[in-house]
């Protein structure tokens, strides 16, 4: 392929009511719309009509402990993709589902079922789910640790992969209209980074620099290629933060209001977790002390988004409030504010510099910020050429244009019953 | 044609196994259920279940119940599904999800199989377990009370999204299951999930809403007693309800293991109207006014 035909591949991620932990605060925006099926099918719908790649839904076992102050994750997604492809044709439905939390052949069954009834539009981000809250809900006193269930979803995917593939000593399944569904993979640690190489044909990335991408890039290549896979069968799509003003004062102020509407007890909170000490009201002006840092290696919980804060306190020296403001009160990935040109600027500039395959969009808040995405800043991505005007095809797979490869392993793995 | 008289009783239908084998004929197949649980309502049932097949192809329930939320207002649909295939925090959240996709016409008839993988990897002494269907029921009712809709506020101008505080964690912790969560799907008033269970694994009966029994079974407890009954050929040739229809009888899970199956769910429905007739057209809400104790 010529890089004049390179397309760019663009998701959705429904993140309930937007990434910013003020999302379900703007005023244009019903705050309890993300517990609403109307609200998912809706951008779904949306989605489709932009000629995006896919949906694609965060997900955990287990309920958020911000609650009182953000919407957590809430609709089982299976079930709830399952309904966005009977109220669609197209668009690809992505869902997150746990390696540590479900069993390989009861979830390769149910996404081989729901492959089957959408024509073939799924991908699965397979996630091992970090923390205790959702080691509780199934028996476990704590988080089983990193490399156990980085080991565990090695061979979880590996046997889902079998069972899709017809493989012997795997339930048979419904066949696959695209060959298998998409495996999507989205963690960044030493070991999230060798599953993406050994299994992930999509990642998804948190990358703030384009340097950060391309080191990450070439980290992934060298898995895949000791895998026997090739680089290209691989499409990294970083998370892009979008707040779209039709001029950039306009941006600038909705990137403020956004400020504004984060909770404070939420803020600290969250930033607390994610560096690992006690963040108070007091701190705010000061400067975040290097030494008080972990190694992100050491640390427990997830390694990638500690590993991004690390990095931007790292080159940038904020104070905790600067900081606080960075992150927007999301997880810690990009964020890009400007007029549809120049968020066209910014996704274009990765691109070419193949920093990214496309990125999984995550607007300010939702629905209204994926409109302004979709009203906005497609188009001119569409007028670009960078950006298909059409589907070419009915699959995610061919939205993606991913050949499919034979399963890596020649025999389905046996999964240890106690892990 | 006349409008056949719709039973005194609740009838929940078992619709066909539902599988396919490629993806052309896994939208035909969720079509020719569609059809199977419209043929149910336009006979006056209560509500269909959605069997979970074994074999080749077999479509998952929950996935399928899904994508035939779309049709609503139809039946409510329960999912059929077994212990040893789910850990109870994921089949109550995707129920509750259901639930949620419909109005509360939603439900699963639970079958106790034994203890899940995802349950027995941290509780390897469970392995081979025969039955773990009490305390799976009773954690299915925690969890699916666990998360009352009020609990959501989203109050902008105070920046409080939901109050804790109303939230109540299942706290479970028994010989087979460690529940300790609230479930993050929440529930409206009146709307939750219709549970049905066979009567071994329903134990005291208190957190279903129905049990059900063989032909020939009885049951005790404050839960109805769902009588199964197949519409089937006998060795004689003729199609006939099999099981005993006459005894004293909350409801009847009926299944059709004739084709074509409208035909046969027409025939059953008639003998148990005749059997049971109803002086109108009864709309029957499977969930019982008890609060679960």
């Amino acid at each position: 392929m010529s890089e004049n035909e390179r397309k760019l591949h663009i998701n959705v991620n429904i993140l309930n009511a937007g990434i910013f932990g003020g999302s379900w605060r703007v005023p244009e925006n019903d705050p309890l719309s993300s517990y609403r099926l109307e609200h998912y099918t809706g951008i779904a719908k949306r989605a489709e009509a932009a000629k995006l790649d896919a949906v694609f839904l965060a997900d955990g076992p287990g309920l958020e402990p911000d609650l009182a102050y953000r919407p957590g994750n809430s609709f089982e997604p299976s079930v709830l993709l399952a309904r966005i492809a009977a109220e669609t044709e197209r668009i690809g439905l992505i869902g997150t589902f746990s390696s540590s939390y479900n069993d390989a052949d009861e979830l390769g069954a149910r996404l081989a079922t729901l492959d089957a009834i959408s024509g073939g539009r799924v991908g699965w981000n397979v996630v091992t789910t970090a923390g205790p809250a959702a080691a509780a809900n199934f028996g476990r006193d704590g988080e089983p640790e990193h490399g156990a269930r980085y080991a565990r979803a090695s061979d979880v995917t590996a046997r889902v992969i079998a069972q899709w593939a017809g493989l012997e000593g795997t339930p048979d399944v419904p066949r696959s209209p695209q060959g298998r569904p998409v495996v999507v993979q989205a963690g960044a640690s030493k070991d999230g980074t060798r599953l993406a190489g050994e299994h992930a044909e999509v990642i998804f990335t948190a990358a703030q620099t384009i340097d950060e991408a391309l080191a990450f890039r070439s980290a992934v290549d060298e898995h895949a290629v000791a895998f026997g896979r090739r680089p290209e069968h691989v499409a990294i799509l970083p998370g892009l933060s979008t707040v779209v003003g039709s001029t950039e004062e306009e941006a600038l102020d909705r990137r403020q209001l956004l400020d504004d509407l984060l909770p404070t007890p939420y803020a600290l909170r969250r930033l607390s977790a994610q560096l690992g000490f006690e963040v108070t009201e007091a701190d705010l002006e000061r400067k975040v002390p290097l030494d008080a840092l972990i190694p992100p290696e050491s640390a427990g919980g997830s390694q990638t988004f500690y590993r991004m804060v690390v990095g931007i306190i790292e080159r940038e020296r904020p104070t905790f409030r600067q900081l606080l403001r960075k992150l927007g009160g999301g997880a810690g990935h990009r964020i890009v504010v400007g007029t549809p040109e120049q968020i066209a600027d910014d996704i274009e500039r990765w691109f070419r510099y193949g920093a990214a395959d496309g990125f999984n969009v995550m607007p300010d808040a939702l629905p209204s910020g994926f409109d302004h995405f979709a009203d906005q800043v497609i188009p001119e991505l569409q007028r670009r050429g960078l950006f298909r005007t059409e589907y070419e095809g009915d699959t995610l797979r061919e939205h993606l244009g991913l050949p499919l490869q034979p399963p890596l392993r020649a025999a389905a793995p046996v999964l240890s019953p106690t892990w | 044609m006349t409008t056949p008289v719709p039973p005194a009783v609740p009838v929940i239908v078992r619709l066909p196994e539902p599988v396919a084998g490629s993806g052309q004929e896994a939208a035909a197949s969720v079509a020719a259920i569609a059809d199977a649980a419209a043929a149910a309502a336009a006979l006056g049932a209560a509500a269909v279940v959605i069997p979970a097949a074994r074999g080749a192809s077999a479509l998952e329930p929950t996935v399928l119940a899904g994508a035939l939320s779309l049709d609503h207002p139809g039946p409510a649909v329960l999912v059929e599904a077994r212990t040893s295939d789910h850990a109870p925090f994921n089949l109550a959240r995707r129920v509750q999800t259901l639930a949620r996709l419909t109005g509360g016409r939603a439900g699963l008839y639970l079958r106790d199989t034994g203890a899940d993988p995802v349950t027995v990897a941290s509780r390897p002494h469970l392995a081979g377990t025969a039955s773990v269907g009490g305390e799976y029921l009773g954690v299915l009712r925690r969890l699916w009370r666990s998360f009352p809709e009020e609990a959501l506020i989203g109050d902008r101008d105070a920046g409080v999204f939901a109050a804790p505080e109303l939230l109540a964690p299942a706290r479970h912790e028994g010989e087979a299951f460690g529940v300790a969560g609230a479930l993050n799907v929440p529930f409206a008033p009146g709307q939750q999930p219709v549970l049905l269970a066979d009567a071994d694994a329903a134990g005291d009966g208190a957190a279903v809403d129905g049990v059900v029994v063989e032909a020939d079974g009885a049951a005790s407890g404050p839960a109805r007693t769902y009588r199964a009954l197949a519409w089937r050929r006998s060795p004689d040739g003729e199609t006939r309800l099999e099981g005993d229809a006459t005894g004293a009888l909350d409801g009847v899970l009926l299944s059709i293991d004739v084709a074509p199956f409208a035909e046969g769910l027409a025939a059953a429905f008639a003998e148990i109207s005749a059997l049971a007739p109803a002086s109108a057209h009864t709309a029957h809400d499977l969930r019982l006014e008890t609060e679960y104790a």
